[in-house]
């Protein structure tokens, strides 16, 4: 810290506006940095892709639409023999329309979730419903209830729910094309 | 004058590098700054961690624990929790269970017992709760000042919520000699 300069001012005044403008800039950097970790955050997080008007959305090479949303109570366990849901549960079934690549190798595998009314979210293939006879619902032509033709076949996903809980949406999630990205079908 | 002037300098520069060294290796590190946040609770209180609920219902210890024919017993005790465990909003699995003692001492699920519960790979939809028992084996002496540790995920749980729940065993040494058998995981109706 030297003395007063030619013109007579000391440290204190030679460096008023360099102290003045400090605090603007610290809580610039402050903020920079603050926002760099909220959008690395908020990229982690996938966004929502909505279908068109028709309900079909076209996306990861494949068109897709939710052909049937609903509870079901006709599940089975190996023999034909009925499966009954326990009390306190709905068991849900999702059937998505799927039109795409001709060369079933082409077409991208997926995983199918369900959204109620609260955003709460619930998977495919629970343990609860371990014991029927269900199919594996990730969008492949094999696991089609009807004989996959032109490209055309169906997947069809289970799920369970505590009973009284309602379905939002369906959720689509193809993450061997997009990681950042979901098709979401509200109900 | 001149040079008492460069050798305030030097001193102010060594100074101030000090300081940022002492700020550096200062407590908390950086391990403690990534610590997991704790949820702290008791046996009987449901205890909501980030992604699942966990309730303690019953603890107690024994000596060895019965899997079917065989008798697994210890060098130290095994210490068994009866818990109640749901997801909150979307499926999730408890992967990570461990006992801390009063030293801090981590006590890991062994993988000598199977513990569908909290290590295999049991994926719970939100709302529909499971109930079971999980086995810890620690050292006699730590069975009384153990805490149970429960996270998501099994490898890394920092910067995420872990529960935390005080396990009221008394006395390692008071535990049951006779080998205990385990609850297996069942869905709460």
């Amino acid at each position: 810290m030297r003395g007063p300069d030619s013109l007579g001012r000391g440290w204190w005044r030679r460096n008023l506006w360099g102290l003045v403008a400090l605090l603007p800039m610290l809580a610039l950097m402050l903020a920079a940095a603050g926002y760099s970790d909220l959008e690395f955050w908020q990229r982690g997080k996938p966004a929502a892709v909505l279908p068109a008007a028709d309900g079909v959305a076209d996306f990861a090479g494949v068109r897709v639409r939710v052909a049937e949303l609903a509870p079901t109570t006709d599940l089975k366990r190996g023999g034909d023999r009925p499966f009954v849901v326990p009390d306190n549960m709905t068991a849900w079934r999702v059937v998505l329309d799927i039109e795409g690549p001709t060369d079933p190798k082409q077409v991208p595998f997926c995983s199918i979730s369900i959204e109620d009314t609260a955003g709460i979210l619930y998977a495919d293939q629970p343990r609860e419903l371990s014991s029927a006879r269900i199919p594996f619902g990730n969008c492949q032509p094999d696991n089609s209830p009807v004989p996959a033709a032109s490209g055309r076949h169906q997947t069809v996903a289970h799920f369970v729910t505590p009973r009284g809980v309602d379905i939002a949406a369906v959720r689509v999630f193809f993450g061997g094309v997009d990681q950042t990205r979901y098709v979401r079908f509200d109900r | 004058m001149k040079l008492l002037r460069r050798l305030g300098t030097a001193a102010f520069v060594l100074a101030a590098l000090a300081a940022g060294q002492a700020v550096v290796s200062a407590e908390p590190n950086l391990n403690h700054a990534l610590r997991p946040f704790p949820v702290a609770g008791e046996v009987g209180a449901e205890v909501a961690a980030r992604t699942f609920t966990a309730r303690v219902q019953l603890v107690r210890c024994a000596a060895a624990l019965r899997i079917g024919e065989h008798v697994l017993d210890t060098q130290g005790v095994w210490i068994v929790a009866k818990l109640r465990v749901g997801a909150r909003f979307k499926p999730t699995s408890i992967a990570y269970a461990a006992a801390r003692d009063g030293a801090g001492k981590v006590y890991q699920t062994s993988d000598r017992v199977s513990l569908d519960l909290v290590s295999g790979g049991l994926t719970m939809q939100p709302g529909l709760p499971y109930e079971g028992e999980i086995a810890i084996e620690v050292p006699t002496a730590s069975a009384g000042s153990l805490t149970l540790l429960l996270a998501d995920n099994s490898l890394d749980q920092r910067m995420d919520s872990m529960a935390e729940i005080r396990l009221p065993i008394s006395d390692g040494s008071a535990c049951s000699a006779e080998p205990t058998t385990l609850l297996a995981p069942k869905a709460v109706s």
